[in-house]
């Protein structure tokens, strides 16, 4: 399996078993385990096609082991659960799947789980780097959503950092191109900033 | 005389008393079932053909509202047509700058990306694109792409609470387009769940049809709807025999006239300053109105470049035409229609009610009893 990779199957007690749905393929192209990384990396590849949130754990015939990222593509829904996205309301809400139905294709979308894995990778990558160095981030936005506070230069920088990775992930033509290039933002940002990796 | 009236008004107690008193319960419920079918393209305007409906069609010898006669013999692709409509724009529309509104959509970047292929680069100076972010967000590539790097940017929202009596440019948007393309908004689940449903011959599975139309409304209506189509669709000499033709063919002639009047029918922009329609008329230039697109639309050849066989190959030949100026081939396989609210729906009714023949926009609350008076004579 290509780098990175990652089964994106519950893991901890509370977790939560989401597929992100391709309604045009009709194929499931990523599951992931937390719902917040699932409403990003829909906003994320949405440049590139919608993706629908479905809550894999409701379906009638969800147990241990039945899908995840090695398998996804092989799965899909029934016809009536597919339904258009009201565009005011993408990325926000979840559809509980009723059965998941076995889907045999010979369509290569190894190409798109790729990016959609980069895409999962990074993000956790960027929370890893967010709790490493704003104190209270979840906090601090919530505060400044609300009242004139500032935000200090430390947390702008840690911000910054995540809109030029989010942004070359959303504009994103060439996977390989722009891993290249979210690494040398990285590597920027490590070595100009004091920033805790 | 009313040349047309604002469908919103038909759930006002004044309005329905009156068409009841006139015609009865039978001619309103069809105009509340002909609602129903898309709020949004409101079909009940007969443009060609026996008018079967409930109301009179004062508008279809007039530019703008008109529908050529069908020509079989017509065979311009649209390609050609995109083309051919920037060049004829150009010739009698360029002594005012435009003013393009981007939605991101298929129907508006068909018309940025014809303005790139057909213009010299230094006739984009004339031109500023409206959008704002969410408009970016259904088309990212194209934004940074193509339409940064060559035009001016306003934001769309902003610019809707402008005097729109005051503006010097014409204002260039992307309708008619789904009236060409089927009316995708009356079933929009069905082409996402079952496309191939779009397909079936309604002549000779006529249930078929009904079973579509009562899913909006109700089986009595169906059956009359139903019949109204077929019967007006033959008598105006165009094809109609899948589902996909015959909701096609409402939308096409009988919601078009609606959706010509839908930018100034709510309360989007800052339309409560004008008191007649003709200035709306004069500076608003509709993309895909023109005799050419109307041929296209009629032409059965045509029928699989409007829904293709699988969701995301509804209005293929715009979606082809796209793809040569801009080659992003993630938007031409998976682009396809979404859904969006009626940020208006039913909580407040527009300032206008109806237009008179001077093209006079009336309100119930100064002209209440002119437009109780002439709306008998509005109804067939």
């Amino acid at each position: 399996m290509l780098e990175p990779f990652d089964y994106g199957v519950p893991a901890s007690p509370g977790d939560c078993h989401i597929g992100l749905f391709q309604p045009m393929l009709n194929q499931f192209l990523l599951t992931v385990n937390s719902i917040q990384h699932a409403r990003d990396i829909a906003l994320i590849a949405s440049g590139r096609y919608p993706l629908f949130m479905v809550n894999l754990e409701t379906a009638d015939n969800y147990c241990k082991n039945l899908i995840d990222n090695s398998c996804c593509e092989n799965w899909t829904l029934p016809s009536e659960q597919l339904a258009p996205t009201q565009i005011e309301n993408y990325a926000n809400f979840v559809v509980n799947a009723e059965h998941l139905l076995e889907r045999h294709n010979d369509l290569d979308v190894s190409k798109e789980k790729q990016y959609l894995q980069v895409c999962w990778y990074y993000l956790k990558l960027l929370d890893q780097i967010t709790a490493s160095n704003i104190f209270g981030w979840r906090i601090k936005q919530f505060m400044i959503a609300i009242f004139d506070f500032e935000e200090n230069q430390h947390d702008t920088l840690v911000q910054n950092l995540k809109k030029q990775v989010i942004a070359e992930l959303y504009l994103c033509k060439d996977i390989d191109l722009v891993k290249v290039s979210i690494e040398d933002i990285i590597t920027k940002a490590k070595k100009e900033h004091d920033l805790v990796f | 005389m009313i040349l047309y009236f604002n469908p919103a008004y038909l759930k006002h107690s004044t309005i329905q008393q009156a068409i009841i008193q006139s015609r009865g319960h039978d001619t309103f419920s069809r105009l509340a079932n002909l609602r129903k079918i898309n709020k949004n393209h409101t079909a009940w305007y007969s443009r060609k053909g026996t008018n079967l409906l409930p109301f009179k069609s004062e508008l279809i010898d007039i530019p703008g509202f008109a529908m050529p006669d069908y020509d079989p013999d017509y065979t311009q692709s649209w390609t050609q047509i995109t083309d051919q409509r920037c060049h004829d724009l150009h010739t009698s529309h360029w002594h005012r700058p435009w003013l393009v509104m981007w939605s991101g959509g298929i129907d508006s970047t068909v018309i940025v990306a014809s303005l790139l292929k057909n213009l010299d680069p230094a006739d984009l100076d004339n031109i500023t694109i409206a959008c704002n972010p969410v408009c970016i967000w259904e088309n990212p590539q194209f934004y940074f792409d193509h339409i940064m790097p060559n035009f001016k940017v306003v934001n769309s929202t902003e610019m809707m609470s402008e005097d729109f009596e005051h503006r010097d440019a014409y204002v260039i948007d992307g309708e008619p387009a789904d009236q060409l393309f089927g009316c995708a908004g009356g079933y929009l689940d069905t082409l996402y769940q079952n496309p191939d449903l779009l397909y079936t011959n309604i002549i000779n599975n006529k249930d078929c049809a009904i079973d579509a139309i009562a899913g909006l409304t109700d089986r009595p209506f169906a059956e009359w709807y139903y019949h109204v189509l077929v019967a007006n669709a033959a008598s105006a000499g165009v094809s109609v025999t899948t589902l996909h033709d015959l909701i096609g063919w409402s939308g096409f002639n009988n919601a078009w006239i609606s959706v010509k009047f839908r930018v100034i029918s709510d309360l989007r922009g800052n339309w409560r300053t004008i008191k007649n329609a003709k200035s709306y008329i004069d500076k608003f230039v509709h993309w895909y109105d023109s005799n050419e697109y109307q041929q296209w639309a009629m032409n059965p050849r045509n029928a699989s470049e409007k829904i293709g066989s699988t969701t995301s190959e509804y209005k293929l030949a715009a979606k082809k035409y796209i793809h040569s100026v801009d080659n992003n081939g993630y938007y031409f396989k998976f682009k396809t229609k979404m859904a969006s609210a009626d940020l208006y729906s039913n909580q407040l009714l527009p300032p206008w009610c109806c237009i008179d023949q001077d093209w006079n926009f009336l309100n119930l609350q100064e002209h209440e009893d002119q437009i109780i008076s002439m709306l008998p004579n509005h109804l067939v």
